[in-house]
């Protein structure tokens, strides 16, 4: 039975290789436009940002046809720190806390910040070079009970401005936000230290979650990430470490829509460690949703009993470099990496063929700010080579050690690739630079990347962000969180530092578009040609489930909303 | 029994000097009378010899990856096809051989010797000395096997070197329990109290006649431990704290595969087999050479 | 006579534990990198203040063994530190989900006694034969098979192919004993079948001890077929030794369970460990391994003092 069994799978896995040659004929046409083996209704044209023909707040069936109730099991390979918005850092696990919370602003597929998508208010403007005046939805409250008003905003950002909370968005809040009052109920004045057209996307990311001022007496700090209560669909139910997290509907959701949704009653995300385990979840029907690596995508799409949805232009997938730490302090040695890098083969060997080469740190997601003028990092083996020689390097001398992720997949926010450090680390063997790759956990990287600082590099990635303008500074500035190193100073040999760090700063001061993206785009391309990071592919996120449901929405930045979510 | 008994007792290099080449002969051809003694020691003389020589008539760079579409299927350019990276699978099995074989061996090795030592004091020396040792060994045996390797990882860092190290230090004690037992057995014999009557040292005890006699029973069990040895690499890979890519090694070639066991089987299964066939072999090996060396346990 | 033995073995245990918690201190302190780094974790919440505290509350400035007496101190107290990645208190987490733990272990170990007995006497019975051959491939083939191999292999074919049996979790019996046992039986067989191995091997060679004991002649000479003689006399006495082993493979079953509850999602503490190595999240690590090693201790210690009980040839 075993043998047979094996034999079956054999001739499956030749026809999944006369489809992927199919597939890699589609991206020759399409001519750096994007492969789209899904479903048609999730189309991409991969340019202007990710119209995937979901519209916030507007379902397409009338909603009183849609069955109400029922669970949904999401297959999830990792479970998060914590629950709490405000407080648990990694971007991966934004998925659970995007159901229990809102933040103060969101955004629309074009990541367009509205008062129409689900944030929590109603409008806003800027009153002068550093005041904005919000205005919030009337009628919401907590999952609590208590009502979600002006006061409770002026709690949550004292709350992250205050150093004590710790909160990961301090290092980008402190500079631009002085504090928030109350002027009526429903009417909060945002004080700005410095003109700053950044605190859009401030405030719809992390930062801008708003989370219950009471929960936050009840259960301190600590209780809060285990004991999450925020304004979202649904409500904090059970978490078993390990195991899973379950979520129930939360009745009087306001922040979007006209109250019909959300309509399961609950969902569940059940902790499956094991990629094939998952997987088989999912086919088996014991799990309803899952996002799929990228080995299991085709296999998917051929099945009829499954929807599978895809989005594109999440990001970029990359290695942020330490520009601080030798050899990297070179400028030669990054150019080398950067030219030992084949990204078309890296793109059909670790995302069969799926995915394009990344250009610059800002994706065409945002749409704005996005340049496709600019000249991205390029294949030169021998130039590589000469760079190396020129920097006083024999072949194998340098080495580097990195840390890389676990997939993305695992948490939800992209496309597991096959072993993409695996194939970087033998293009850049084949020009002479020596790569260690110490996988970690999650969230090791800050220690190893912000406190002790002695890593070369680490392979992640950038996603959910309206605004460039907290991710530019935070990356490249040289006082920014997530730039490893803080490398200062110009220097021919090492870097333009301070020049991208003003042109980052001058950018975020400056309220008209045009201008910022022209200084955007000046920062992005020294960036690309000084390798501040490796920029290596775009990222894309392929979620499948069970034909039982309809309704998944990717939710602007892609890590997907449950509340529109329902059985058939 | 008495034959058995003479077998243990003229393996002294004095008194086998003369003999010893008449007597390997039997050794041999008990071992290799056992049924599957033959084909397990042909499986690890392959394994040796690919770990030795691999590099010699490997097809392919291991690590490179290939040009062509990356495919399972066997061909004549890729034997057992390529992994998912476009390297060919077979290169990899061969220099996988190599790290898969260090770890098993040598944390055997390692093990070996120091509980040969801890081994021997534990059972020649004064209870001062060897209760002390005896409950090291104890807390040795307190620490659950993979779990006392997760943590001496997180101390030593990941690599060959650290595996080899921690998977050693959990095979220390079971070479020193066998060796202290060999001890306290030997030092009742009648022979060793004459000798030690007529005035033999201590050590000169442990060295002339301890330690040979205990040679057969060591290699006996340390055979056993090469197969768990390789089987702890295995599932560290599995849990992704085996040794870091892109060097291949059998386990490590199994879990990266076992993601695509529906798609591609062969990617999971031919090093899977290896593993498989390699530690059964190590444990037939070990069986036959406990029937060889000591014929009165045969079937036992 | 009984008491001194009791008392010898209760001894003896102390000291292992002692050395126990050496060890596990001296491999904290081992670690690399800054203790209090470690001890603080997030590295946004490090800061010169927070790190004072931490250097503070560890005593690195004090001499190594104030440390480790206070750091005794503590875990005495059940304080085995805080997690670094919102496992919460240790000693709750680790207690918590021994429970679960050792449901699957006693499962796992049901399942390699119900291969092994049978498996073994068959063997011994049939000693030289094929059959006996057979048994002894099929021990040591079910050991010589990566463990995670064989489960995934289990999960492909029985729980995805027949569709017998759920792929992940676990329930507790004390919950709901139909779930546990729907749950329970594929990580339960691939722990079973590596556990078995040793097992098969001790059965057979007890049960061929036995086979030459004066009585087994006698029973026989009575006329008393072979199968009864077998199971009524030869088995029941061969169980003492394999009853032993059992009860001393329970480090063998926390190290298994390692991988097992990985592969089939069981949030025991196998999980927690390897989850602890991979977020590097020491003070699980350090919890769970002094846990599991106090659990392996203590239990073998009972056995001991059981053997010694029913046989008082033990106790010299």
């Amino acid at each position: 039975m075993q043998r047979k069994y094996w034999i079956k799978s054999l001739d499956k896995a030749r026809l999944s290789r006369r489809q992927m040659l199919r597939g890699t004929a589609g991206v020759a046409v399409g001519l750096g436009g994007l492969a789209i083996v899904g479903c048609g209704d999730d189309d991409d044209d991969g340019g202007g940002g990710g119209g995937d023909g979901e519209t916030n707040g507007s379902p397409t069936a009338s909603s009183s046809d849609i069955k109400r109730g029922g669970e949904l099991v999401i297959a999830i390979g990792e479970q998060p720190d914590g629950l709490s918005g405000s407080l648990n850092d990694s971007g991966k696990f934004d998925t659970f806390w995007q159901q229990i919370y809102n933040c103060l602003v969101w955004f629309d597929d074009n990541m367009v910040p509205t008062p129409d998508a689900a944030g929590l208010a109603a409008s806003w403007e800027r009153t002068d070079d550093t005041t904005w005046l919000f205005t919030l939805k009337e009628g919401i409250t907590f999952h609590d009970g208590t009502p979600f008003d002006a006061d409770a905003v002026v709690f949550n950002v004292e709350r992250i401005l205050n150093p004590d909370t710790e909160a990961p968005a301090f290092a980008q809040w402190d500079p631009v936000f002085a504090g928030a009052e109350a002027l009526g109920q429903y009417e909060v004045q945002f004080n700005l230290k410095r003109p700053d057209a950044s605190i859009l996307g401030l405030l719809s990311d992390r930062g801008g979650v708003m989370e219950s001022p009471a929960a936050i007496e009840l259960y301190g700090n600590d209780g809060i990430k285990e004991n999450p209560v925020g304004t979202g669909p649904f409500k904090f139910q059970e978490w078993i470490k390990d195991d899973h997290i379950t979520l129930a509907r939360f009745d009087d959701y306001k922040a979007d829509g006209d109250g019909a949704y959300p309509y399961l009653d609950s969902i569940k995300w059940q902790i499956i460690p094991t990629e094939t385990v998952l997987v088989e979840a999912l086919r088996a029907g014991d799990v309803g949703f899952a996002d799929l690596p990228i080995g299991a995508v085709e296999e998917f799409e051929s099945d009829e009993n499954f929807t599978v949805q895809r989005k594109d232009g999440l990001g970029w997938l990359g290695w942020f470099l330490n520009c601080n730490l030798p050899p990297l302090d070179d400028l030669r040695v990054r150019q080398a990496l950067a030219y030992s890098i084949d990204r078309d083969r890296l793109n059909e060997l670790s995302y069969n063929g799926q995915s394009q080469p990344a250009v610059g740190p800002i994706w065409a997601a945002l749409g704005d700010y996005y340049s496709p003028d600019l000249q991205g990092q390029t294949y030169d083996p021998d130039r590589a080579r000469e760079l190396l020689e020129e920097a006083g390097y024999a072949p194998g001398e340098v080495q580097i050690e990195i840390s890389a992720t676990p997939p993305a997949g695992q948490a939800g926010y992209g496309v597991a690739g096959e072993q993409p450090e695996v194939v970087v680390q033998q293009m850049a063997r084949e020009v002479g630079i020596e790569i260690e790759i110490t996988p970690v956990g999650p969230d090791t990287f800050d220690r190893f990347w912000f406190v002790e600082q002695n890593l070369h590099g680490y392979s992640s990635g950038y996603s959910l962000r309206s605004d460039p303008g907290d991710m530019m500074f935070a990356t490249y500035h040289r006082d920014g969180t997530y730039n490893a190193g803080h490398a200062e100073g110009d220097d021919p040999t090492k870097g333009s530092f301070d020049t991208v760090s003003d042109l980052i700063v001058e950018a975020n001061s400056e309220y008209d578009v045009a201008t910022r993206k022209e200084l955007f785009n000046e920062a992005e391309q020294l960036i690309i040609d000084e390798v501040r990071s490796l920029f290596l592919e775009t990222n894309f996120r392929v979620v499948a489930f069970n034909k039982k449901y309809d309704g998944f929405t990717f939710y602007g930045a892609g890590k997907g909303s449950y509340r529109m979510m329902h059985e058939v | 029994m008495i034959e058995g008994a003479r077998e243990l007792t003229l393996r002294s290099p004095k008194d086998a000097r003369g003999v010893t080449k008449r007597r390997a002969f039997p050794t041999l051809r008990r071992f290799l009378s056992a049924r599957l003694a033959l084909p397990s020691a042909i499986v690890i003389l392959v394994a040796v010899a690919m770990a030795i020589a691999g590099p010699l008539f490997a097809p392919h760079d291991p690590l490179v990856l290939s040009t062509e579409t990356p495919s399972s299927t066997p061909s004549l350019d890729h034997p057992l096809g390529t992994d998912k990276l476009g390297r060919d699978v077979l290169s990899r099995i061969i220099y996988g051989a190599r790290p898969t074989l260090m770890v098993g061996l040598g944390a055997v090795g390692v093990a070996v010797a120091m509980g040969t030592v801890v081994g021997l004091l534990a059972g020649y020396s004064p209870k001062l000395v060897s209760y002390p040792l005896l409950r090291a060994v104890d807390v040795v045996y307190a620490f659950p096997a993979l779990m006392l390797i997760l943590g001496l990882i997180a101390v030593l860092g990941r690599g060959l070197l650290p595996l080899i190290i921690a998977i050693s230090v959990i095979n220390v004690p079971v070479i020193a329990r066998l060796l202290r037992a060999q001890v306290l057995t030997i030092k009742e014999r009648d022979y060793v109290t004459a000798v030690r009557a007529l005035g033999a040292s201590a050590p000169r005890v442990v060295l002339l006649h301890v330690l040979p006699n205990s040679f057969g029973p060591v290699l006996v069990q340390a055979t056993v431990l090469v197969g768990y040895a390789i089987l702890a690499e295995a599932s560290l890979n599995y849990l992704g704290l085996g040794i870091p890519p892109p060097d291949p090694t059998w386990g490590g070639e199994v879990a990266a595969g076992f993601r695509y066991i529906r798609t591609d089987p062969l990617l999971s299964i031919v090093p899977g087999m290896a593993i498989v066939l390699l530690v059964l072999s190590f444990n037939l090996a070990g069986d036959a050479l406990r029937d060889a060396l000591d014929p009165k346990l045969k079937g036992r | 006579m009984f008491v001194r033995f009791v008392l010898s073995k209760v001894a003896s245990t102390i000291v292992v534990l002692f050395l126990v918690s050496l060890a596990v201190f001296g491999m904290i302190r081992a670690l690399p990198g800054d203790p209090v780094t470690l001890a603080l974790g997030q590295g946004f919440s490090y800061n010169e203040e927070s790190a004072e505290r931490a250097r503070d509350r560890l005593g690195l400035d004090e001499p190594i063994v104030v440390q480790y007496v206070k750091w005794l101190g503590r875990v005495a107290e059940g304080d085995l530190g805080h997690s670094l990645r919102g496992q919460g208190e240790v000693l709750p987490a680790v207690l918590d989900r021994l429970p679960i733990t050792a449901q699957l272990g006693a499962a796992g170990l049901l399942v390699s006694v119900l291969i092994a007995v049978p498996a073994g006497t068959i063997a011994a019975a049939k000693r030289g034969t094929n059959l006996d051959r057979f048994v002894s491939l099929f021990a040591m083939g079910g050991v010589a098979m990566p463990s995670f191999w064989l489960a995934i292999l289990l999960i492909l074919l029985f729980g995805v192919r027949f569709d017998l049996f759920p792929l992940y979790g676990f329930v507790s019996v004390w919950d709901d004993p139909v779930e546990f046992v729907k749950h329970v039986t594929l990580p339960a067989i691939a722990l079973g079948v590596t556990l078995a191995g040793p097992l098969i091997r001790q059965v057979r060679s007890s049960v061929l001890d036995v086979l030459h004991e004066d009585y087994i002649r006698t029973a026989h000479a009575k006329g008393l077929s072979g199968r009864v003689v077998l199971v009524r006399h030869a088995l029941r006495n061969a169980l003492l030794p394999v009853l032993t082993l059992l009860g001393l493979q329970t480090a063998h079953v926390l190290g298994g369970a390692v991988v097992i509850e990985q592969v089939f999602s069981i949030p025991g503490v196998g999980r927690l460990a390897v989850q602890g190595i991979l977020d590097q999240d020491f003070m699980v690590v350090q919890g769970v391994v002094l846990v599991s090693a106090v659990v392996v201790v203590l239990t073998n210690m009972f056995v001991d003092i059981l053997y010694g009980y029913v046989d008082p040839r033990i106790r010299a």
